[in-house]
């Protein structure tokens, strides 16, 4: 009975979602710390410019990167039968990473070459894990993909470390840091735009294959048995999932947890069927990183990194779940 | 029964894993007649489990031919495939905890298209199934939460669901307690009654010997002995498979193996 409330209770998630992106628009720091009124906003030519060209985008990108990194949590865990997996994993992340301070160090400091850099070595971290994993001659292949996730990581994050001790500690560093840290006070609509595409996409197929991804999370033979081709089913979702990480990394930077700790809240409340567990991820991701991005932004008067906030609520969620009833 | 097509047929198959060195199938013949409940029996390693996966389509073998249906296994597509078998793994661990009703639902798979979702005719199948188990109180139970009978029954419901003419299990009663042992193997004679062809491995020659009708005696990936029970498990032939010292006796009507201590 409880549970058919919470399901009833997850269709709210929508409109809950809606309103609060809505209501996001007005709160922020202009003109003073709280509420911008609607009347300020049609009579004050500068607040109508922020609204429309700072937090629009700005909120559109948090709700983005939470329901991305949300729904590829959910669908690694899933592939990998194994609920602490995380979207970043795979040597994502820190490829990203690499490849942002990569560019602020010798391509350029734009905003829209960081992250085409991190976007490009987000993709080769995917790549060259999966390659590795293939040239090992041991265990299975979830055990292969996580040591070879594991190896790719732990070189990018060497290099990361390279990187930092070689940067200029006035400019660079400074600039490298806050992007590991994770933050969309960058967005504008200019590099919004150009990640929608691939995180459209990579979505779309989630959300339509999420009866797929119930399948192969069964052991292997099973999955087989019931007519699923796993190897080339699990690639195309695999690449999916990162596509969809690798668009909001390379714009957010590393915001950590939200793909770790939002799979296990919506498994909580809708079960683990992805029919439920994966719209009910997209919509608690997009809410969780944007109430956190709204704090970010509005806390104080500089910005407070994003990721150190996700990643707060996320580890003091996860040890309240685990405290009070194992994980899901 | 109906003797003259048979559901499953192996012809002279052998099978080595990749990379292996050694022939892990040998010259394996034998067909599955409609309606039937057929044990593979054998020690552990004599291949029982990869004679399951050949039959799923998991591996091609390396010499030979497997046909389900009077088609060669490769002339099925993946679906179609999986209309004709369904397997009841020796284990299955379930990592996410699925109700039931959603983990027996699975088994409606191989009847949706690519990207459908279940319908409520495939709800009311996987309804059917665990009514036709007598497991109906479970369906909104945690699948993680079940005891090791209801577990494994679960498991058949999610097969039976698949509604395929054939129906492997892999050691369906290796770690039930007796009481359970019996509800699969009164199941699997429920089933084979209403036309289902049953294949499961085993390592004990007693299960074999309550339910079946044809005896696969597999030892180091080769069949010793196949046929009807009474034929096929004697004192002399579990005795060879086994290589150990046992003996089939007579009582009331059936026959119990006992392992042999006499020598000691």
């Amino acid at each position: 009975m409880i549970r058919r409330l919470n399901r009833t209770g997850f269709y709210l998630l929508l409109p809950v979602l809606i309103v609060t992106a809505a209501l996001s628009l007005f709160f922020g720091r202009y003109p003073q710390p709280g509420w911008l009124s609607p009347d300020r906003l049609r009579a004050d030519p500068l607040a109508a410019q922020l609204v429309w060209n700072l937090r629009l985008p700005r909120v559109t990108a948090a709700i983005l990167a939470g329901a991305a990194l949300s729904a590829s949590g959910l669908t690694l865990q899933m592939l990998f039968r194994n609920p602490l997996v995380e979207p970043g994993f795979l040597g994502v992340s820190q490829g990203a990473a690499f490849g942002a301070a990569f560019s602020i160090l010798y391509l350029g400091r734009s905003t829209l070459t960081v992250q085409a850099s991190a976007a490009v070595f987000a993709l080769l971290g995917l790549w060259l894990t999966y390659s590795l994993a293939g040239r090992f001659r041991y265990g299975g292949w979830i055990l292969r993909m996580v040591l070879a996730g594991i190896a790719v990581s732990a070189l990018f994050s060497a290099g990361v470390g390279m990187l930092k001790y070689l940067a200029d500690p006035l400019t660079q560093l400074p600039e490298i840091t806050f992007w590991l840290l994770g933050g969309l006070w960058s967005t504008r609509w200019q590099n919004l735009l150009p990640i929608l595409p691939l995180t459209f996409l990579s979505l779309t197929v989630l959300f339509l294959a999420r009866w797929r991804l119930n399948v192969l999370s069964l052991a292997e033979e099973t999955a087989f048995s019931l007519g699923a081709t796993p190897g080339r089913e699990r690639m195309a979702l695999l690449i999916a999932a990162v596509g969809a990480t690798a668009a909001v990394v390379s714009l957010a930077g590393t915001v950590g947890w939200v793909g770790l700790i939002i799979p296990h809240l919506a498994r909580r409340f809708v079960g683990a069927d992805a029919r439920q567990a994966l719209p009910a991820s997209l919509l608690l991701g997009g809410l969780f990183v944007l109430l956190c991005d709204n704090l970010a932004r509005t806390v104080s008067a500089g910005e407070v990194p994003l990721g150190i906030l996700t990643s707060l609520a996320g580890a003091v969620a996860f040890l309240i779940i685990l405290t009070r009833s194992g994980v899901k | 029964m109906n003797d003259h097509h048979p559901i499953l047929s192996l012809h002279n198959v052998w099978f080595t894993y990749p990379n292996g060195l050694r022939d892990v199938l040998q010259d394996i013949s034998l067909e599955l007649h409609p309606g039937t409940i057929n044990a593979v029996l054998g020690p552990n390693g004599a291949g029982k489990s990869t004679l399951l996966h050949l039959i799923l389509g998991l591996y091609p073998p390396r010499r030979g031919e497997i046909r389900i249906g009077g088609r060669p296994l490769t002339a099925h597509s993946r679906q179609s495939l999986s209309r004709q078998v369904a397997l009841v793994p020796q284990r299955e661990h379930i990592p996410f905890e699925f109700r039931v009703l959603e983990y027996v639902l699975l088994g409606r798979t191989p009847h949706l298209d690519f990207l459908q979702m279940p319908g409520p005719e495939d709800v009311r199948a996987a309804r059917q199934a665990l009514e036709h188990l007598g497991i109906a109180e479970l369906a909104d139970r945690r699948v993680s939460a079940l005891s090791g009978g209801e577990h494994q029954m679960v498991l058949i419901a999610r097969a039976v669901a698949q509604e395929t003419p054939l129906l492997l299990l892999d050691e369906p009663t290796a770690h039930l307690d007796l009481a359970n042992k019996r509800r699969i193997l009164v199941l699997l004679r429920d089933l084979a009654r209403r036309g289902t062809t049953v294949l499961f491995t085993t390592h004990d020659p007693e299960t074999a010997l309550t339910v079946a009708d044809i005896c696969i005696l597999m030892r180091d990936g080769r069949i010793l002995h196949q046929g009807p029970i009474a034929e096929v498990l004697t004192t002399e032939k579990l005795t060879q498979t086994y290589e150990t010292p046992l003996r089939v006796l007579p009582v009331d009507g059936t026959r119990v193996v006992l392992l042999d201590f006499a020598p000691y």
